[in-house]
Order: structure tokens, then sequence, then C-alpha cells
């Protein structure tokens, strides 16, 4: 069943990326948005793909890995419930650079990235605030993705 | 006023390996009998191992028994811990101990009790886990999140999927399989979900010194107390009572003061750099 605006908007106000929007941010951002389902193996995204859509996870889990030798395929993130798949659609040249796929039925809320951009550039306010969250959600990953090429677990220690 | 240890501690009582149990490949478990009681050891204190002929090295309790029977979780990094991790059953071993001062176990009753652990800083957190499993903390509710390297690298699995569920363990990899189930990335990503109040989290975190770091950074920024966090450090403990000074630092001897100690008495330590 697909589901009312109304109900997008319900879901999307209870996510932390729409956290703290004005009901007609909310009502902008539905507008580009679809309630999807995913099943396991379901490919969203595609490494050197087109990056025109992105989620946000409502219940499930997609992974982040990339392929190519000599490690064959690596799972570099996971991401669950509340977090954004997907992040290339922020900047030219729109391009994935990742695999995205369903570890498990689930769904998402999937956003149309022309639609974000264009409704971002025509209301200012809105955009500044997408675009913050973007950024504070890039900044996140780099963090993190920082941390694991450290190799944190990898010490010396004896104990 | 630092407390004095015994003389005793200086000479170690002699200990047969019972039981051997390889927890990865470079990491074994061994359980000792001391053939005299020692005290019996705080969760998060030390001993030290000595392989004869070989040397003594600064292991943690990772099974605390009742003073004559202990467990040490031992990764073979060096010679002293090569002897230690090959040993067979049967084997005759040195043991002088426990040292240190342990996890501050008192301030956990009524509260949320958050176990963090990196790597092979699950070793010393074992027997508090065991005992959050049997409920004797009086905590409030705990749960244990654990990052490794790889799910090949993830220190006492089966016991994590087993005897341990009941701390509804948050597990995650650097470096993911396609059969992984957990999370990929650092340890952190784990937090958000598990804090809930952080005016009732009591964090325990023990792991490499910079993952406690971003451990701790992370439970502040989300309103966890400094003094909320304990945090195990690693020095060159090599007396075990603050005569030699190899693990001194700055005011602190660790292998006395520590290793357990408040997120706010070590940052302003772990924040001078080395030379």
């Amino acid at each position: 069943m697909t589901p009312s605006p109304t109900d997008l908007i319900a879901e999307l106000k209870s996510q932390p990326f729409c956290r703290d929007l004005s009901d007609t941010e909310l009502a902008e951002l539905a507008a580009c948005g679809t309630l999807v389902e995913v099943a396991g193996g379901d490919q969203l995204l595609t490494l050197g793909g087109p990056c025109d859509w992105f989620w946000v996870i409502v219940d499930g889990a997609l992974d982040v890995s990339m392929h190519g030798p000599p490690v064959g395929m690596t799972i570099i993130g996971r991401l669950h419930t509340g977090d954004v798949a997907g992040v290339s659609w922020v900047a030219e040249p729109f391009r994935s650079e990742f695999d995205l796929t369903a570890v498990g039925p689930g769904h998402a809320v999937r956003f149309d990235a022309r639609e974000v951009r264009r409704a971002c550039a025509a209301d200012p306010a809105l955009g500044n605030k997408i675009y913050q969250r973007m950024a504070t959600l890039l900044r996140d990953r780099l963090h993190a993705t920082r941390l694991q090429l450290l190799d944190l677990y990898g010490g010396s220690r004896a104990l | 006023m630092r407390s004095e240890p015994a003389v005793t501690t200086l000479v170690p009582t002699m200990a047969t390996v019972e039981a051997v149990r390889r927890e990865l490949d470079d990491t074994v478990t061994l359980s000792l009998a001391l053939s005299e009681p020692s005290l019996t050891p705080t969760p998060g204190q030390f001993a030290m191992l000595w392989a004869p002929g070989v040397g003594e090295v600064a292991i943690s309790y990772s099974g605390v028994g009742d003073g004559s029977r202990v467990d040490h979780t031992i990764r073979d990094v060096g010679a002293t811990t090569r002897a230690l991790t090959t040993c067979e059953p049967g084997a005759e071993l040195g043991s002088r101990g426990p040292f240190g001062r342990g996890w501050d176990l008192s301030r956990l009753p009524g509260r949320r009790l958050l176990i963090i652990a990196g790597g092979l800083g699950l070793a010393p957190l074992r027997p508090v886990v065991e005992a959050a499993t049997a409920g004797t903390l009086g905590t409030s509710s705990a749960q244990l999140l654990v990052g490794a390297r790889s799910p090949d690298a993830m220190l006492y699995r089966d016991e994590i999927s087993t005897h341990w569920a009941s701390l509804e363990p948050q597990l995650t990899v650097d470096h993911a399989t396609d059969t992984w189930k957990g999370g990929v990335g650092p340890v952190t990503i784990a937090l958000g979900s598990a804090i809930g109040d952080p005016a009732t989290v009591e964090a325990i975190v023990c792991g490499p010194e910079i993952m406690m770091r971003v451990v701790a950074r992370e439970l502040m920024d989300r309103d966890v107390a400094p003094d909320a966090i304990q945090v195990s450090l690693e020095r060159n403990m090599q007396c075990g009572v603050a005569r030699c000074g190899h693990c001194q630092l700055g005011p602190l001897f660790t292998c006395v003061d520590g290793p357990v100690l408040r997120w706010d008495e070590a940052e302003p330590l772990l924040a001078v750099r080395e030379r």
C-alpha cells in the first residue's frame, strides 16, 4: 500500500535527519520522497554509477561496500535505522563511489536527489538545513573512516 | 595516601597451567591453579606472570576465581608472551599479584552500565561482564559493546553469543565479511543507541588508548560525566609495587594508582605528548 503524504511526513518527523524541520519544510522534503520496501541483496547504488537517489532507513540495514582486486568485496560501513544512505548526490559529478546493498528486508524513504537539490535551491532556509546535516554526516563518516584506518585494535597490547 | 604493598608481592607464587583455551590465532586463555592462594583479585587488576628462563610480563585477570584459580587471556606479542601462549597443561609458571586498582564496582548499583571493549580490551572486562550477566552488580541495566578488527579477531565470540546474550551485545568490526551480522565501523557507532539517559550511565572502557580516548569523548559529547567513565591504562609495568618507575605517568604509578582510572583523572595525563 502506498502511504499518504501525511504518513510520509509523520515518518520523516521521527527521523533524526529531519529533526527540527518546520512542517512546511517537511512537506517540501516529503514531496521528493517515497516510502519503499527493500529485500535482502537489493542493490540500491552501484560503484561508478549515478547517485540520483538517497535513502533514510526506516528499518533494516544497508551495506556500503567496494569491490576489486586484491581484496575482493569489502564492506566499509553498515547503515541502520535512522541513517542516511547515499551521500554523493550532494556534489558533482553525482556519482556513487560505492555499492549500496540491502542486508535483509527493510523499509526506507527514498529521495529523488535532483528534486531535493531543486527544493533546496528554491528554499534557501531548507537548503541550508539539509546541507548542514549532510556536512555533519560526512564529517562523522570521515572520522569513523579515519579511525578504521588507524587499525585501532591491532596494537601490541598483550594483556 | 598510597597503600604499601606486602613484601611478598615481590616473590612469585608458582602456578600450574590447568587448561589452555585458544581464543584467536595469537591469543590463548590460561587457567592457572596457584600453589598458594593469593588475595582474590578485583576485576581489572593484573598479575606479573613469569615464564621461567624467559621473563615476566603484566597480564590482567580475565577470570578472578577465588584467589587460587585464575584466568589470564594473553596475546603473543614478544618473547615472554610467546612462552606463555605456547604453554601446555601441566606447565609451571610464576605469578605475582594481584596488583593495582581495578574497576570501581561500588559505583554501579542503580546505574546503567556500559561495558565498552576494543580488541583484547575485552579480557580485563570479562569478570565484570560475567558479574553483570549473573546480575550481581546491582545495576539498573547493562549492555556490552565490543569492537574488533574483523569477525575472526573478536575475542570470546562463543561466550558473547551464548552466556552474555542477556547484555544485548553490540558488536562492530572494521573489516566485515558478507556473513557478518553486526555493525561495521568503530565501536563508537553503537554508542548512540546504547546510552539512554546519560545521567544514569557508568561506562567502563578498555582497549587501545586511542580507542578509549575516542569513546570517552563521544560519551562526553552525549552528556555522560567524565567521572562516570573508567578506563584501564596499559603502561610498562615491571615491579608492580611502585618502586621501579617504569610505569610512571605524570604523578602516578600505573601499577599501583591504576591501571583503572576515572576519565577525569586520566585525560590530563594522556594529553601530554610523548617525546
